[in-house]
């Protein structure tokens, strides 16, 4: 069943190595080609020119008769050497001075105003001219009070228009017991004006008597009035404390009425500025102004650079009463907010949509009431505004104090609106101006206070004052 | 007869204050003058205009009345015009400050 069994190899070849071979082969690409090409253009042009040479007209030695030349000389130099004789002794023109029509030198600094005030801390806090443009009242006050007040404020009246006018004396010095922060004349008597203290008194006097004064206590800590132009017995005061208190004055009595009060809150800001504390307590007011043509419409700045227009119409009252008299709201509505304290909210004199205001965050904006969500312009100054005011004259210049002591008028009609037209130069010691104040009846006249506790007057050119023609 | 009006020329001239004189013929030509040229030229040229003027207004006024004298006073000088039939003369002066 077994058997032996030899098997033998077998084999086959592979498959998978073939014998390599090689070959050689050759190619060449074209040869690589480098060009180089230069351009240039040469232009020239010559032109010539040459103008006819000129000649020089002479009219000739034209003929004349001697004898009738010579007669009438010796009929007509007598008479002219006396009327030469009588120029030259004539004074008729002596200190005549022509108008010059040109304005270039048409700035001048009239008078730098002092008052022997020693309170160095003090400076000019307000500036406002009578209502016949001759007196300028200065009052001084201190810019910052971390306590309360201890510096001795005062106002100083000067008359410009007086023959013993002295610019280094005072026709009256009134001594205040705190600070005099703001200052307004009444709108028809000229000895008539009205200041508010930093203690909260509103003080009146009447120049035209010995000296009256009628001092009033004010919840506020910080007084600040505003004549309007139409009521003629009629004191309005804004205090920091957000209240805005009118008074009637009666002359004969000598005392001041509360007739209405009005109350701006927190809650008055737009939702998206004010923070969420203290929504009844007031807003400081820093800025009014009455309206022109609706002396029921006013509008109010505030230290933290809200706007508000109010009505006196307004019959919604708050919880907080002032003196027995129930304080109403006011605000209607809110105009885009500054970033900064409001110094200065004005209604046009010549517009009664326009609205100028200037903030510590040195912008001046122009607003309209139809456009109440963004100013229709705004200037930004390059230094620190402290004051603005609308010119009396022209409707679209304004002046704007700034902290280097100079004054900028700016126009906004023309295209460069951006930059001031005119600079108004410094007094020789630069300090920021703190108030300014157009004369209304003497238009080119504008009073600067600074912070030196100087006052100075200016004649301010035609240009910034008289309507350009066309 | 030509020195004894250039004589006179001189004695205007060296008068206190004046800058110049133009002897102007009818026609509006400058005869004789001790300005230079252009100023001359330009001097007689304005002032015959203005001349012509004034006197028409006096004339038209009252036409029996004639011009004798024009001045103009002007912030630097004083122009003295004295009209005449056949000859006009001018003399500039400074106006004395």
């Amino acid at each position: 069943m077994f058997s032996g069994h030899d098997e033998e190899a077998s084999s086959f070849p592979s498959t998978w190595k073939t014998e390599q071979s090689q070959a050689s082969d050759g190619t060449q690409t074209d040869e690589v080609g480098t060009e180089e090409s230069e351009c240039q253009v040469i232009e020239q042009i010559e032109a010539g020119v040459q103008t006819e040479e000129e000649e020089n007209k002479s009219l000739g030695t034209p003929q004349y008769d001697e004898a009738s030349l010579s007669e009438f000389l010796t009929r007509i130099t007598p008479k002219v050497l006396r009327e030469l004789d009588r120029q030259a002794r004539s004074q008729a023109f002596l200190g005549y001075g022509a108008v010059q029509e040109e304005a270039a030198s048409g700035v001048r600094l009239l008078h730098t105003l002092r008052c022997s005030h020693s309170d160095p801390e003090c400076v000019v806090s307000s500036v406002a001219w009578s209502s016949t443009g001759s007196v300028i009242g200065v009052t001084f006050g201190a810019m910052e009070h971390q306590d309360w007040c201890g510096h001795r404020g005062a106002i100083a009246v000067w008359n410009i228009n007086r023959s013993d006018f002295d610019a280094n004396q005072p026709e009256r010095t009134i001594e205040a017991s705190s600070c005099v922060l703001s200052l307004a004349f009444h709108p028809s008597n000229p000895a008539l004006f009205a200041a508010g203290t930093f203690n909260g008194e509103i003080l009146v006097y009447d120049l035209s008597r010995t000296e009256e004064v009628t001092p009033l206590a004010l919840g506020g800590v910080r007084g600040r009035d505003g004549a309007p132009p139409r009521a003629h017995h009629t004191l309005t005061a804004t205090t920091t404390t957000g209240q805005v208190l009118v008074w009637s004055l009666s002359l004969t009595k000598q005392q001041l009425t509360l007739k209405a009060g009005y109350m701006v809150r927190t809650q008055d800001i737009p939702r998206g500025v004010r923070t969420q504390v203290g929504e009844d307590s007031g807003v400081g007011i820093a800025a009014a102004s009455y309206s022109h043509d609706d002396p029921t419409l006013f509008l109010l700045g505030g230290e933290g650079g809200s706007l508000f227009l109010c009505s006196a119409n307004s019959e919604a009252p708050t919880v907080m009463d002032f003196s027995g008299i129930g304080l109403r709201r006011c605000v209607t509505s809110c105009l885009a907010p500054h970033t900064g304290k409001v110094l200065e909210a004005q209604f046009s004199p010549h517009h009664h949509h326009a609205l100028l205001s200037a903030a510590s965050d040195s912008q001046i904006r122009l607003y309209s009431l139809l456009q109440p969500n963004k100013p229709v312009t705004t200037t930004h100054s390059e230094e620190q505004v402290t004051c603005a005011q609308w010119s009396p004259t022209r409707p679209l210049v304004f002046a704007a104090g700034l902290g280097s002591g100079r004054v900028a008028l700016y126009d906004l009609d023309t295209r460069s609106s951006r930059q001031p037209f005119l600079t108004l130069a410094t007094p020789e010691k630069a300090a920021p101006a703190t108030a300014l104040c157009f004369n209304h009846r003497n238009m080119s006249l504008l009073g600067v206070g600074d912070a030196l506790g100087e006052g100075w007057g200016v004649a301010a050119p035609p240009s910034g004052c008289l309507p350009t023609p066309g | 007869m030509s020195a004894e009006v250039e004589e006179t020329l001189k004695r205007i001239q060296s008068h206190k204050g004046v800058v110049g004189v133009i002897v102007v013929n009818s026609e509006g030509i400058p005869i004789k003058s001790t300005l230079d040229n252009p100023t001359t030229i330009q001097y007689t040229g304005l002032i015959s205009g203005l001349t012509d003027k004034a006197r028409s207004v006096v004339r038209d006024l009252d036409p029996t009345n004639d011009l004798t004298f024009l001045r103009v006073r002007s912030k630097k000088h004083e122009i003295m015009i004295a009209p005449d039939k056949e000859y006009m003369l001018i003399v500039v002066q400074n106006t004395n400050e």
